[in-house]
């Protein structure tokens, strides 16, 4: 009886990485295809990576209902996991924010490369083992907090990318050059103002991220702030980002501060998500969040 | 009010101060985790630091206590405060409507009805001013007043962190089965140590009715590790397949619980049985499943006297040389993959500490020990005569943690209302031009959920 389900796991498990290999090619495909757009400036290629992409997105959508399915519980608990849901959320993410613009692909570089590079770092670098919740685990704010915190730092990831696409062709457009990646005088301020919206929509939720994980930390560990390095850098991430729609309130602040806010509050939510745990291991700091890595 | 010209008010009330003094904030928090906190400074020379001058001077071990992070937090707390209360001002002052009125739509009027009943009766709008220039509309929740409401609740975190800094205090007491312990807490809050107050011991007492640890069968994989290996797997050179296995330490930590009773005046008061994440709230005082000791009566050669050793600590053995070290009790029961559970027969590795030629310590595994059997060691048969567990609890006394709760839920409800919930406020007035009534507005809308262009469609419609 043991056997046969230590052999049925396997085999999900074998599976289910080989899914994830084809996954992570796929984002692969879309990211050579939005470079490709990149050089060739075909709209008939920025617009077929953005279809596969989709149907990468589906299929990867597939793989995280499979690893529930495989685990019987919400697939947020190691690195693995995290990575790949970090990589679908946020590709799904560009997908919608994307979904009214015309012609304009490049934001897609960014976040495909991403996806790539967090499926990639899952499958060659983190155990896949399906392993039981941990007693601190064993929490209904598990699902909510790492979801939501989760689905923030997917919006961080393309408002990051509008953010950079906007400092790389505004210039052009000033300058007065002709091709501009389907972006023109008219149309960048609009694409441009997704990139806050887009922090407006994530920013509750990484409060809610933070304010739940204080919470869910008062009940396991009986403290709920212990200056634990992931919190840190959570509040670090929460505070650069309340700086960013502050600053997109002051007129002068508004062009280039701001857009450098947005950008650090990424550098910082990707130092709070992986950078700290490579921090705490370098500088030796023991972290409550050791499950994480 | 004079004070509200001066310099220094106007400096307060300035967002570019949040925003510096944010930024500084961010600064200390970044500092905070580079040193380790709460850490030893012979510690930190010990394990080869580089900045030690720089943190005796800055406390940088304890710099969310330092009198300069409290600085530059209370100017963050002042600046909240007044903006807050300026924002407050602004918020009670009437609606004017600007002289130039400038509007953005203008559309046909063809409907005979009253153009206050299309906005207030057919789309739900609130008239909040009107004048001789034009007339104000709103509908949805004052973004004002949403954005005032989640800067006062951050206000009231900082002073819920305030009280925690204050008056919090935390402890451990370890309890075995069947004990009631009267607790005297060693540790007090800050501002009881600064007046001398004295801890008091809780007015109850705590038995530990139950102690249980469960166990899941967690099965280790089979696969690779290093990253040409998976790849080899991946692209199918590599024809080994992927196995889980069960061996003898496949042990998790599923669950650990303390059946707890309370007594107050030695009458029963109260029984909880308390996990990690379910603690045990009772008197102002939070009990939470923190750890649990492990302790171990031993036997050499079958002797009726037994030695006392605790587990994970190192214990001197009659007629063994070496000093030993017990790890990993495994007692409760077992979760097994196949869905059934045993109880697990009570066993412990022994490892044996060996002193190496440059002084240091080194742990060589001897063996399992089951309860029941022997393991031989330096020619000794040792074995388990007796163990128990007892249940460490640490417990905690925050007043700061109610008014967090309230100010969170303040500030994430009243973030999200004003973040997406749509709000709408158009100034109209109906103008006649060549015979032709026109509705001129102008609109503005606040949150992701406000449709502009839909709003406008809708007048369009009811304007016809």
């Amino acid at each position: 009886m043991l056997e046969t389900i230590l052999s049925r796991d396997a085999f999900l498990l074998t599976i289910e990485l080989k899914i994830f290999w084809l996954i992570a090619f796929g984002y692969g495909v879309c990211l050579f295809l939005f470079f490709a757009h990149l050089f060739t400036k075909k709209n008939s290629i920025g617009n077929a990576a953005t279809g596969i992409l989709w149907g990468v997105v589906v299929a990867h959508a597939a793989l995280i209902l499979f690893r529930t399915f495989e685990a019987q519980r919400a697939p947020f608990q190691t690195l693995y996991e995290s990575l790949s849901w970090f990589a679908w959320s946020a590709s799904i993410t560009y997908l919608y924010a994307a979904r009214k613009w015309k012609d304009v692909y490049l934001a897609g570089i960014p976040v495909t490369l991403l996806s790539m590079s967090a499926s990639l770092y899952a499958l060659l670098s983190r155990n896949p083992a399906v392993e039981p919740l941990s007693p601190p685990l064993q929490s209904w704010w598990f699902e909510y907090h790492v979801i939501l915190a989760f689905l923030s730092y997917a919006v961080f990831v393309v408002s990051c990318s509008i953010e950079l696409v906007y400092l790389l062709i505004k210039p052009r457009l000033e300058k007065g050059l002709s091709y501009n990646y389907g972006l023109d005088l008219d149309n960048i301020e609009t694409f441009h103002r997704t990139s806050f919206k887009l922090v407006l929509f994530g920013f509750p939720l990484l409060t809610f991220g933070v304010f739940s994980g204080a919470a869910w930390a008062n009940d396991a560990w009986g403290r709920y702030w212990s200056w634990d390095p992931k919190e840190t850098w959570s509040l670090i991430t929460w505070t650069v980002f309340a700086m960013y729609l502050h600053a997109m309130t002051i007129p002068k602040w508004k062009g280039l501060p701001a857009s450098m806010f947005n950008i650090l509050g990424f550098i910082c939510m990707m130092m709070t998500f992986l950078g700290v745990n490579w921090l705490a291991k370098l500088l030796g700091i023991p972290s409550l969040h050791i499950y994480a890595v | 009010m004079q004070i509200r010209n001066r310099w220094l008010y106007k400096k307060f009330a300035s967002l570019k101060t949040s925003i510096l003094f944010l930024g500084l904030l961010s600064i200390f928090y970044l500092v905070g985790t580079i040193f380790p906190q709460g850490g030893d400074i012979e510690d930190y020379i010990k394990e080869g630091g580089r900045f030690v001058l720089l943190v005796k001077i800055f406390g940088l071990l304890d710099l969310f206590s330092t009198p300069l992070f409290f600085i530059t937090a209370f100017v963050l707390f002042i600046n909240i405060f007044i903006c807050s209360y300026e924002r407050f001002l602004a918020l009670t002052s009437e609606t004017q409507i600007d002289t130039e009125f400038i509007p953005t739509h203008t559309i046909q009027l063809n409907t005979k009805e009253n153009i206050d009943n299309i906005f207030i009766k057919k789309l739900g709008f609130k008239k909040i001013h009107s004048n001789q220039t034009a007339a104000i509309v709103a509908k949805g929740l004052s973004y004002k007043w949403l954005t005032w409401l989640y800067h006062i609740g951050v206000f009231l975190c900082f002073i819920g962190f305030f009280l925690t800094y204050l008056f919090a205090f935390e402890d451990e007491v370890t309890i075995y089965p069947n004990e009631t312990k009267t607790i005297l807490p060693s540790k007090q809050g800050r501002l009881q140590k600064l007046f001398n107050i004295k801890p008091k011991e809780f007015p109850f007492k705590i038995q530990l009715a139950e102690f249980i640890t469960e166990y899941n069968q967690m099965p280790s994989i089979d696969y690779p590790k290093d990253k040409l290996s998976r790849l080899a797997i991946a692209l199918g050179w590599q024809g080994k397949p992927i196995t889980y296995k069960i061996k003898d330490d496949s042990y998790f930590p599923k669950d650990w619980k303390s059946r707890l009773i309370v007594y107050k005046d030695d009458k029963f008061a109260y029984i909880k049985t308390i996990e990690v994440n379910e603690p045990l709230k009772y008197g102002g005082i939070t009990f939470y499943q923190s750890a649990f000791k492990q302790d171990l009566k031993i036997t050499i050669d079958n002797s009726p006297l037994a030695i006392d050793a605790e587990v994970d600590k190192e214990a001197i053995l009659p007629g063994i040389e070496n000093s030993i070290v017990f790890r990993n009790l495994r007692v409760g029961t077992l979760f097994k993959k196949d869905g059934t559970t045993e109880k697990i027969i009570p066993s412990v590795d022994v490892y044996i500490v060996k002193k190496t030629t440059n002084d240091k310590k080194e742990k060589e595994k001897a063996g399992k020990l089951e309860f029941g059997s022997s393991l031989t060691i330096e020619d000794k048969a040792i074995g388990i005569k007796e163990f128990k567990e007892a249940t460490i609890l640490s417990y905690r006394y925050d007043p700061g943690v109610p008014l967090l709760w309230l100010a969170g839920i303040m500030v994430l409800v009243t973030m999200a209302l004003r973040v997406y919930s749509a709000w709408y406020r158009i100034i109209y007035r109906v103008d006649e031009e060549q015979g032709a009534p026109l509705l001129k507005l102008s609109i503005k809308t606040r949150g992701l959920l406000a449709d502009e262009e839909g709003m406008v469609r809708r007048v369009r419609h009811y304007a016809k």
